[in-house]
């Protein structure tokens, strides 16, 4: 897509070692607002690493992350202040165990954003019902099934208003019936123009839901391009592989 | 500091507290109430060896609990925190700490119940705690079994209180968390 705006995240020769290992070598993309971009590839080969640096979780090696304008300095003291604007929805969900579901999605937008107690409440109640989970907002995360924790934690990380969300494998850990009640939220987020990156395994979800696709395998970048030419023509031989390979079970 | 970055802090922690969980208490409040003096020069009170030592030992013991309560907090629950903006303060004051309470709680009280009955060794360096308290009673009754006995029994109510008052609170973070 042509556009004269700054992307909305620029991500340029990022490298990243694990002492001698090497798990992202020169990765390089842009991002702009509303797109969708879709990270899929083998275990192992660096998907979740490159989510990670894009919020300062992990500190990338060399390479720079310009997010919105802003270097992203994994060191400084101001990372938090880049965090505000980056969503991160987690495989294990991390729902703050000790909070109910209305607590999760209140808190940050308390001590980070500063709104107050009647705001954040508001917030949280739309959102919980966004994610239709309006029955559940005095439960604990003990009390939810994977599929309603994980809806809990995108309406917690929405609360702070992010310009990019990131997903990680975000239905991985859920047993398969409760996928598409997952899933069916992200969808509803790409309608709505939310600029995300989502690494996942559910194929058949990042056709239908993404604008571009990124197969990655042993830390780089093997093909980039339409959900249709990645996974209907694929033009590399590693991006065929892995598509046999996970498609025909 | 057991958890501590800084590796000198995190090899000096770890001497003290092995050194302290080594040794019997009684050789330590011996060390410090022969010991002090030597080092200072003048002798120093009973009561104030009593505090000293009693106070070096807690310290490696309950040091180790806030250790192992902070290390029970999953990696998952600070990446959320940080992931939402969270700075480290902020982490810890509203996700890392309330988190360890459900667990420092009993074990720290645990800890205080034996270290009540423990006390009784500092009449051993001469301070006037219960136990000496109840020999000097003897030697005016001659009736050591009484004595004992009811200096048991107070031994026992402030322990098992404690112990009842701890159980509730667990009680209450279950249900807190839904468990």
């Amino acid at each position: 897509m042509e556009s004269n705006d700054t992307p909305l995240l620029q991500v340029r020769d990022i490298v990243k070692n694990f002492g001698a290992l090497r798990v992202l070598d020169n990765i390089s993309f842009d991002l702009n607002i509303s797109e969708v971009l879709t990270i899929i590839g083998p275990s192992g080969s660096g998907k979740t690493t490159l989510l990670r640096c894009i919020n300062g979780l992990e500190k990338i090696s060399g390479g720079e992350i310009i997010i919105d304008g802003e270097h992203l300095n994994p060191n400084s003291k101001d990372v938090h202040k880049i965090r505000e604007k980056v969503g991160f929805i987690f495989q294990k969900f991390n729902l703050f165990n000790h909070k109910t579901a209305i607590e999760n999605i209140k808190i940050a937008q308390k001590i980070v954003k500063k709104r107050s107690d009647k705001e954040a409440t508001e917030v949280a109640l739309q959102l919980l019902k966004i994610v239709g989970l309006s029955d559940k907002v005095n439960t604990y995360p003990a009390q939810l099934s994977g599929g309603q924790q994980q809806r809990v934690a995108i309406a917690r990380a929405l609360a702070m208003d992010p310009k990019l969300l990131l997903m990680d494998e975000i239905t991985s850990a859920l047993d398969p019936e409760l996928v598409s009640e997952v899933l069916d939220v992200v969808k509803q987020l790409a309608i709505g123009g939310m600029t995300m990156i989502i690494v996942t395994h559910e194929m058949r979800f990042a056709r239908e839901v993404s604008s571009r696709v990124i197969f990655m395998d042993d830390a780089k970048i093997v093909e980039e391009g339409k959900p249709e030419k990645i996974f209907s023509a694929p033009e590399q031989e590693r991006t065929k592989a892995f598509l046999v390979s996970i498609l025909s079970h | 500091m057991r958890t501590s970055k800084i590796r000198v802090f995190n090899t000096l922690s770890w001497i003290y507290v092995y050194i302290i969980r080594g040794t019997p208490l009684l050789m330590q409040l011996f060390l410090v109430y022969y010991g002090l003096p030597i080092l200072l020069g003048y002798a120093i009170p009973a009561f104030t060896t009593a505090l000293i030592g009693l106070t070096l030992y807690a310290t490696a013991y309950l040091g180790e609990i806030v250790k192992a309560g902070l290390q029970s907090v999953d990696i998952g629950q600070k990446e959320a925190a940080k992931a939402l903006g969270m700075n480290t303060i902020q982490e810890f004051r509203y996700i890392v700490f309330p988190q360890t309470l459900p667990l420092i709680i009993p074990n720290a009280v645990g800890f205080f119940i034996a270290l009540i009955k423990d006390s009784s060794l500092v009449s051993a360096i001469g301070f006037m705690e219960l136990t000496r308290s109840s020999k000097l009673v003897i030697a005016r009754t001659f009736q050591p079994f009484t004595v004992y006995a009811v200096v048991a029994l107070i031994y026992f109510i402030v322990c098992y209180v404690m112990s009842k008052v701890s159980q509730k609170v667990e009680e209450r973070f279950d249900i807190l968390y839904g468990k």
